[in-house]
């Protein structure tokens, strides 16, 4: 019996040494220890030998089971190993090139991407995102405003008119909606107009006759300078970071009283002073002021019980500075060598 | 506009700690922007005047000569290569630590203790372009000061009046501080912002005189609301004193003479214009009337002005002497032979100055400054300070008429009333009673306080429009409290979701498809040259135009994004091989109404928002599918079935059968197309182009799509595939739409295969369809599937002609 299992050993040794695929392989493995393989016929013979000797044989047995076990599954990860580099050899593909045929993702024009990013800042404040005519009424875009018909912006040479139709202009501001939008809702009113702008300039590199901006109104019960202030840090600390301080001057705009200028703390030097902000350490990105009492009358609201501010910022500026622009004209060139880069 | 620190200095005291930068900054922040800070001395650091004693020749270098110069507390030795320094000779002195530019040329050089061949050299005697002075002609090399009447080691800034530091403040920031447009003005905001204080400004008065009768009539007091004038006799005219000269050249404007200098000095002074008729040009007859029809007139510029009816002049007897507060006429105006004249100092109406000096596109010192409303108090002042001024400079100049003053109706002081809380309120601010009352004192207002409320008269200077209610009177106080000073605080309110506009949110999801499907998003302008259009056969008649074009090329408002688009990719075409480009805009409409216009019953042109693409590739003439690819993408996000349909009267730039509008529901909401070839070749496209254009506002006026729920079969489905032939004109569209009616259990329909050519007929396409069943309740069985199929074949073959393969 002793000698059956040693032969058995010998015998697998032989074949296992000539190996070389994985359907002998498995074929071995049935033989040998499969359900009706050599070993389990050994060791069905082993029932009839006296209870000393098969305890002998039983270990025996299982000592030439776990060194074929083993062996088994020494070749099989040899196998796999060996299989896996054939893979590798035969499956290597250039990850690093790039993919071809394919459109690829286009891109959002750079003042999209800045005004969405301001919309859903606003949004999240519980404003109004409205929109409104580019061509727009004399009365929206001036009157309205309390800019009267003598007013210097009323001068052919900074509006649009338009031959045959009295009483429009191309909207010189996103303010016209200011008024639009105290009529449509009323108070409270908390409300941003992202838009198209259009001034009758000559075009350089810092001049567009079309250019883009973002208008804010706010109006209730009690909304004071302060509030104002806090709103536009905000977006300053949205658009600039954390540390961002905003500092406001005094600025005249007919539609409002007081009228301001803002800056904010350079983002580039943080306000120690460098050539972007011309070693001011501020930088201006918005006008803004207490909405004027006229213009809220114009909107169908008492200003003896409500009061309000408005703001607008430069899309055009906001996103020359924020990716360093020099030339103004890039942004309506359609040049996709300049739009892909966003 | 520049303000000289010296003239300022002459009415307020300016604290002794501020530094001209930090009164710039006051400036800037509680009143208007300061632009620039100009230290006129900035390049005269350690220079003073010297005098030589002595000149030696170099006892190593033939060309240049050692000195001793007197500059004050020593003698220095100078190495000098200047052939004209002469002992006694005043000169300037660049002393160690000064910067120069050598020979006026290159980047500034510092001075230093040195030795010039062997010589020990303690400065520099400069020539007028090393210090940055301009070269006068016949100077020598070296700048000879013996001229002035200064000692040795004076500073030269000092000697040479140029140690001012001018302000330039930004033009437009006052627009409504007409107040500021003189020195006094500026001089009395600083004396508000920095609590220093104020010189009375007064002037003599003027004693009438004899000898000239004036007689002065206002036709229109209306547009010109106070006319002052006087005349005076015994004037020379010459040159004005230095002083004089330097105070007007620090301000920019360039000295002429004492008369026109002394109407200048008093504009830059209080921001008044003023003009000096010669009287013996003039006359004793001043009419202050409109122009008449045809009248022309020679201004001081030379040019002759056409004027009109609306426009205000100043006349004798007989014609025009001068634009009223625009500019004087060239004949009578002051002459070196002029000895009598008559000074002017009056208020137009700003609205008349700026209408006529728009109209003549002439602009002036004057126009400028009446065009933002002139204080009418200012005009006395303002003549009693040139009559003094001249009399002074020109010493047998006297008064001799009495003095002219028509002033119809003379501005009644304003008081404006309001709470403490109110300004409190408004500012969101806790500024005791006390602070205000301190802040509206300063800058001039007169203030009565009972209990907590405030009655303030407003000063004259002020009152000119800048300062009429309330609110203009809390931005007094918030600005000289400073800005810096609010605590900025966030408004609350109620969480009510804010109204959302769905055309936004529509192309928001439309713009995401397109970048995901590779289109680059481009912004165009809303106008358009008429070429383009003509080329693409757009009427131009059905566009809006613009009245006042800037380019007189693009005159055009947009109806359709395709135009622009299409000239944009003509750019690009050359760069890249495949074009990928998309816009979202407003276009204009002239035929349909739109938006309301907040008075009067006429309605805007309509402006819907359009989102188009367009596509071109090298090679590529079927261009049509790229671009339906982009729709589809689109119009699964937005979640629309839609189908097309071709057109009868396609858009005239249209591919006449590569064409059809978009309908959702039947409602057309855009169109897709090919680029007519002749005419994408006409305007200069290189290769073929397909567009779709899409009407948002169509899209925001169909109800939102519902997305309804099937529920997942649990029987399997029965799929069957048929190719046929047809006619290539029979649209697949059409076929879909006949065969989904004929079967209850066909639940997709799918083509998968296009086939012309070897096999099939010339003029005849194969179509290869995928047809798939299903029961909801149960298996299908292959006999029930086939007898559909059947129905299907017979449909196919009854209503379009078509031949089944095998």
């Amino acid at each position: 019996m002793k000698k059956q299992l040693e032969a058995l050993q010998q015998e697998f040794s032989e074949l296992v040494e000539k190996i070389t695929d994985r359907e002998t392989l498995e074929k071995l493995k049935t033989d040998f220890l499969g359900r009706k393989g050599k070993l389990k016929d050994l060791m069905q013979q082993m029932v009839g030998l006296a209870d000393e000797e098969r305890k002998l044989v039983g270990k025996l047995a299982n000592e030439v089971k776990e060194a074929i076990e083993k062996s088994f599954s020494e070749i099989e990860n040899r196998m796999s190993t060996s299989e896996r580099e054939g893979v590798m050899e035969k499956e290597w593909i250039d990850v690093t090139q790039p993919v071809l045929g394919e459109a690829g993702r286009g891109s959002l024009h750079p003042v999209t991407q800045v005004r969405q990013d301001l919309e859903d800042l606003f949004s999240s404040m519980g404003f109004v995102i409205a929109d409104g005519p580019e061509l727009e009424s004399d009365f929206y875009n001036f009157t309205a405003l309390n800019i009267p018909p003598t007013h210097p912006a009323r001068d052919m040479q900074d509006t649009f008119y338009i031959e045959g139709q009295e009483n429009v202009v191309m909207r010189t501001h996103t303010s016209p909606v200011q008024v639009r939008s105290m009529r449509k809702w009323g108070t409270p009113l908390r409300v941003v107009v992202p838009g198209r702008c259009f001034r009758n300039e000559a075009t350089d590199v810092r001049h567009e006759h079309t250019f883009h901006q973002l208008e804010g109104l706010v109006v209730d019960k009690g909304i004071s300078m302060a509030d104002m202030k806090g709103v536009l840090e905000t977006v300053a600390q949205h658009l600039y970071g954390k540390e961002t301080r905003v500092r406001l001057r005094p600025k005249f705009y007919p539609f409002v009283e007081p009228g301001v200028n803002g800056e904010v703390t350079c983002f580039l030097c943080k306000g120690e002073g460098c050539r972007l902000c011309k070693k001011s350490g501020w930088l201006e990105v918005f006008g803004a002021g207490m909405v004027h009492p006229n213009v809220l009358r114009e909107g169908g609201i008492d200003p003896d019980v409500y009061s309000g501010f408005a703001f607008g910022f430069g899309l055009t500026r906001l996103v020359m500075l924020k990716y360093g622009i020099d030339d103004i004209r890039h942004l309506e060139s359609g040049d996709i060598r300049f739009l892909k880069q966003f | 506009m520049l303000i000289s620190k010296k003239w300022l200095q002459e009415f307020v005291k300016i604290p002794a700690g501020l530094t001209d930068q930090e009164l710039a900054n006051r400036i800037s922040l509680s009143t208007v922007e300061v632009e620039r800070v100009d230290d006129q001395a900035v390049n005269m650091h350690h220079m003073v005047v010297g005098v030589i004693e002595s000149v030696e020749k170099h006892p190593n270098a033939d060309r240049l000569r050692v000195c001793q110069v007197n500059v004050g507390i020593s003698l220095a030795q100078i190495v000098c290569g200047g052939t004209n320094v002469a002992v006694g000779m005043k000169v300037a002195v660049a002393l160690p630590g000064s910067w120069v530019r050598w020979h006026g040329e290159g980047e500034l050089v510092e001075i230093k203790h040195t030795k010039l061949r062997g010589e020990p050299s303690e400065g520099m005697i400069c020539a007028s372009s090393e210090i940055g002075l301009p070269q006068t002609e016949g100077d020598g090399e070296i700048l000879d000061l013996s001229h002035l009447d200064v000692p040795a080691g004076i500073v030269l800034a000092e000697a040479l009046e140029m140690n001012d530091v001018i302000f330039d403040i930004e033009h437009k920031s006052l627009t409504n501080r007409p107040d500021l447009m003189g020195h006094y003005g500026m001089a009395r905001e600083i004396s508000a912002l920095t609590k220093a204080s104020l010189n009375v400004y007064k002037p003599k008065t003027i004693a009438p005189g004899k000898g000239m009768t004036l007689n002065v009539s206002v036709e229109n007091t209306d547009l010109c609301p106070r006319y002052m004038a006087v005349a005076m006799e015994g004037i020379h005219v010459e040159a004005s004193p230095r002083w004089l000269q330097r105070r007007l050249e620090a301000c920019g404007v360039r000295s002429i003479n004492n008369v026109v200098d002394v109407s200048n000095f008093v504009m830059l002074e209080l921001g008044q214009p003023m003009h000096a008729f010669d009287a013996d040009v003039l006359g004793d007859q001043i009419v202050v009337r409109l122009a008449k029809p045809h009248e022309k007139m020679t201004a001081l510029d030379e040019k002759t002005y056409q004027l009109d009816s609306d426009m205000l002049v100043i006349a004798n007897g007989e014609k025009p002497m001068a634009i009223a507060g625009v500019m004087g006429g060239e004949g009578s105006g002051v002459s070196d032979k002029t000895t009598r004249i008559v000074f002017e100092s009056a208020n137009f109406s700003p609205v008349s100055v700026r209408k006529t000096s728009t109209k003549l596109a002439l602009r002036s010192e004057s126009s400028a400054r009446f065009e933002k409303s002139l204080d009418p108090t200012v005009c006395e002042l303002a003549l009693r300070r040139a009559v003094e001024l001249l009399s002074e400079l020109s010493p047998g100049a006297r008064v001799a008429s009495k003095v002219v003053d028509v002033y119809a109706r003379p501005p009644k002081p304003v008081t404006v009333s309001f709470s403490v809380s109110l300004v409190n309120e408004r500012l969101g601010t806790q500024i005791p009673a006390k602070i205000m009352e301190e802040i509206l004192t300063q800058l001039g207002f007169k203030v009565r306080i009972k209990k907590d409320v405030f009655d303030v008269t407003i000063p004259s200077w002020r009152a000119t429009k800048d300062v009429e209610i309330v609110e203009d009177v809390i931005e007094e106080i918030a600005r000289l409290y400073g800005y810096d000073n609010i605590v900025s605080t966030l408004p609350s309110f109620t969480i009510t979701p804010p109204y959302v506009d769905r055309v936004r949110v529509l192309e928001r999801s439309a713009r995401e498809v397109l970048v995901g499907a590779g289109a680059t998003e481009t912004y165009q302008y809303a106008f358009v040259r008429p070429q383009t259009l003509e080329l693409l056969g757009e009427s131009l008649d059905a566009h809006l135009k613009l009245a006042n074009p800037l380019a007189e090329d693009r005159p055009y408002l947009v109806r359709s994004l395709v135009p622009n688009l299409l000239e944009t990719v003509i750019k690009n075409q050359r760069l890249f091989d495949s074009v990928r480009l998309f816009q979202s805009e407003r276009v204009f409409r002239k035929e349909e109404n739109g938006e309301e216009m907040g008075e009067g019953s006429d309605l805007l042109p309509l402006q819907p928002r359009l989102i188009t693409g367009v596509y071109s590739g090298k090679g590529n003439d079927q261009p049509f599918w790229e671009a339906k690819k982009m729709l589809d993408q689109i119009m699964k996000k937005l979640g629309f079935a839609y189908v097309l349909a071709p057109s009868e009267q396609p858009e005239s730039w249209q591919h006449p059968v590569r064409q059809a509008r978009v309908l959702v529901d039947g409602v057309v909401v855009g169109t897709i197309a090919e680029v007519d070839p002749q005419k994408a070749e006409a305007l200069g496209l290189d290769h073929r182009v397909s567009v779709f254009e899409l009407n948002l506002n169509a899209f925001a006026d169909l109800p939102e799509p519902l997305v309804q729920y099937e529920p997942v079969m649990v029987h399997p489905a029965s799929e069957r595939d048929l190719a046929f032939v047809v006619d290539e004109r029979v649209a697949y569209g059409a076929i879909e739409e006949k065969v989904q009616g004929h079967s209850p259990f066909l639940k997709q329909i799918e083509l998968f295969d296009v086939y012309r050519g070897k096999g099939v007929e010339e003029g005849k396409k194969s179509l290869a369809v995928h047809f798939i069943f299903r029961s909801a309740d149960r298996t299908l069985e292959s006999k029930e599937v086939d007898a559909e199929i059947q129905k299907i074949r017979q449909v196919l073959e009854t209503e379009f002609g078509a031949t089944i393969r095998t």
